[in-house]
């Protein structure tokens, strides 16, 4: 059922120019996509900027601009705690797990828990995960459709459609590369845009001073208030958010998990993430909240009615506060964010299908799929992916509420995944049955707990058990997660592992899993000196053959792996390939003689000058 | 300020607990890459931390 257009002509031109930008760019940036690994890792060529940024458009979701403005508009600044929570994990992200799947080569989840744990381990992994990223891609397009029919006032699975078709023609197109060249582009939108939007609300209200006191006593809080009200407190947000969300954003979304193996090194892949969560989630937070805060402070003002809904707020602030055409750059800020979650999504199922579906079906065939089947069948992914997603707008439609509808299923599905990986590589005599009880068994139990809600009260610090059960929404991770982990330590100790597993797929020294990653040879991961050099053809093969005298200024050896990227940093590594060394004394010194292959898909020409630098 | 200090211990725990495994597999320590390594990681953590605790305390103020 369609309605009245909300936004004016001068702001939907904006939103539409918006939209035409970004098919524009995804497909420019498609054409240096060829390959199965462009296409799921984008190459893992990217600098340590290009997947931060593009992370940021992913994280911040399909909805934060509407729900964390209206959690700012009711509690003031402890909207933002949900941004500032997750670096608990990173000691054990950045230098446990990021290794572990980045020198493994490993593309998905699954197929971690495949070569750990067998094939079973890995089909159930794989449909826990599917269905998880399957409904939240679902969620997705009814955001964007519910946004598109508000603003055009399309009927909702027209505007649904017309959006999956957007995110879908360059996702199926472009996959990961393109995924991240467009989401660099929502992402700095998205913080321009939120942030600017909070800036001229603070000017509005009178400058910083009246916006501290606007917002009163307990709007300025870093975090809620411990245990009340029921659908906003700290402790159920820490548990769901911090803990089990935290792991699963971070170790289980594939989606995360390659956007930073597409980093062109492990030392670009960490910068990114310490540049997201020190700098950038900050920024987001501001940015999603900001127009909820002013919002608060106006009513405080006089400004707005105190009955202003608070699911709208962000809209009402924006359009009190900026001229046509900037208002129509907010709202397109507001589809990027929708966008951006949406693509990063396809590309994860795609990986997913391809990787832990198609891929073992093939060779259990005996039909070893090329790298050009492959990519056929990754694009096939994408495009029934987007379907599926749009299928399920009218189930998700029919929810009283989609968010809490959304947020039951995802909080049964998350923490066995969660516990699971973590016991996974982080225990080694962690067996197939015991993460086959974790998976199956933490899930049955979290199911029994939405039957039986009693079994979440010792978890519920004291949580208020209103509003129809909805409190538990939050502090039920924390029950899963300790139901998971007893499951997972019970089953251990009665069937421990009989063999130890590989180091390679366990917490342990990130130079054997290095020297693995080079097939044995000694790692050097400091990097050398830079080095510009002249591209030429050297034929068939892996690897770049360097004359023995330009190796040694690059403090390299025979079989170190070197970095090669085009003489244009702003680029952020767009034409830029990994490859190992060849010494060879016919080549002629200032030299960089190149297989044929990796120059004709990036596009570069044969004559230009390249960087080059020893990365492992 | 229990809201505070209830995220600093738990979360504390785990950052904690992820330090020592970590160390134990050799990617931290005292000596040059381990230590700046150290630092960003624990630096970070208090920047936060000092970031949510200076709000808390001028909201009480």
């Amino acid at each position: 059922m369609g309605g009245d257009a909300v936004i004016g002509g001068l702001d939907l031109g904006v939103v539409i120019a918006y939209f035409a930008l970004i098919i524009g760019f995804g497909a420019w940036a498609a054409r240096h996509s060829r390959g199965l690994t462009d296409f799921l890792l984008g190459g893992q060529r990217f600098a340590w900027w290009l997947v931060a940024f593009s992370c940021v458009a992913t994280v911040v979701g399909s909805y934060s601009f509407v729900k964390y403005s209206a959690a700012g508009f009711r509690f003031g600044i402890s909207s933002s705690q949900t941004y500032l929570n997750d670096w608990f994990w990173m000691p054990l992200w950045m230098f446990g797990w990021l290794p572990l799947v980045y020198y493994g080569r490993i593309t998905s989840v699954p197929e971690y828990f495949g070569r750990r744990f067998g094939p079973l381990v890995r089909q159930v992994a794989m449909l826990l995960l599917l269905l998880y990223l399957l409904g939240y891609l679902g969620i997705n397009f009814l955001t964007m459709g519910t946004a598109l029919e508000a603003m055009v006032g399309w009927p909702l699975l027209a505007s649904a459609a017309f959006a999956a078709l957007i995110c879908g023609i360059y996702t199926s197109h472009g996959g990961q590369t393109a995924v991240i060249f467009t989401d660099l582009l929502q992402g700095a939108l998205l913080i321009i845009a939120g942030i600017g939007l909070f800036l001229a609300g603070v000017v509005a209200v009178g400058g910083l001073g009246a916006f501290w006191q606007g917002l009163g006593p307990d709007g300025r809080h870093a975090l809620p208030a411990f245990n009340t009200p029921a659908d906003f407190n700290f402790v159920g947000i820490f548990w769901q958010d911090g803990m089990a969300g935290g792991i699963a954003f971070y170790f289980i979304n594939q989606g995360i998990l390659l956007r930073f193996l597409s980093a062109r090194s492990l030392a670009h892949a960490r910068r990114a993430a310490v540049v997201v969560l020190l700098v950038l989630m900050p920024l987001a937070a501001v940015a999603v909240s900001g127009a909820g805060w002013i919002g608060r402070v106006m009513v405080a003002q006089g400004a707005l009615p105190a009955t202003t809904p608070a699911a709208g707020i962000f809209v009402t602030v924006a359009d009190r506060i900026l001229p046509a055409g900037l208002f129509g750059l907010v709202i397109a800020a507001l589809v990027a964010a929708l966008m951006s979650t949406a693509d990063t999504l396809i590309n994860a199922i795609a990986t997913i299908s391809v990787v832990d579906l198609w891929r073992p079906w093939q060779e259990r065939h005996d039909r070893p799929g090329d790298d050009a089947r492959a990519l056929t069948a990754a694009r096939w992914a994408s495009g029934l992916a987007t379907l599926a997603g749009l299928a399920l707008v009218p189930l998700f439609a029919s929810f009283h509420s989609i968010y809490r509808a959304h947020g039951t299923f995802t909080a049964a599905i998350t923490p066995p995944l969660a516990v699971a990986l973590l016991l996974a590589f982080c225990w080694k005599r962690v067996s197939s049955r015991a993460v086959l009880l974790v998976l199956v068994g933490g899930t049955g139990l979290i199911g029994v707990s939405f039957v039986w809600p009693a079994l979440v009260v010792p978890f519920a610090h004291g949580i208020d058990l209103e509003a129809g059960g909805k409190a538990y929404s939050y502090i039920r991770a924390l029950y899963g997660l300790v139901v998971c982990l007893l499951l997972g330590v019970a089953g251990t100790l009665l069937w421990p592992a009989r063999s130890t597993p590989p180091g390679n797929l366990l917490l342990g020294p990130v130079r054997e899993k290095m020297r693995a990653f080079k097939d044995g040879r000694r790692p050097r991961p400091e990097p050398g000196p830079r080095l510009l050099l002249t591209l030429a053809i050297s034929g068939q093969g892996e690897a770049v053959k360097i004359h023995p005298d330009d190796a040694h200024r690059l403090d390299a050896a025979e079989g170190d792996l070197l970095a090669i990227s085009e003489n244009h940093w702003f680029r952020g590594g767009f034409q830029a390939f990994a490859a190992p060394i060849a010494l060879s004394p016919d080549t002629p010194p200032g030299t960089l003689g190149a297989p044929r292959a990796p120059l004709s898909r990036l596009r570069l020409a044969v004559g230009a000058e390249v960087i080059v630098r020893r990365e492992l | 300020m229990l809201s505070f200090w209830y995220q600093e211990i738990i979360g504390g725990a785990v950052f904690a607990l992820g330090l020592v495994l970590v160390w134990r597999g050799g990617e931290l320590g005292l000596e040059r890459a381990g230590r700046r390594r150290l630092v960003v990681l624990v630096g970070g953590l208090v920047a936060l931390a000092a970031l949510q605790f200076a709000l808390q305390w001028a909201a009480m103020r």
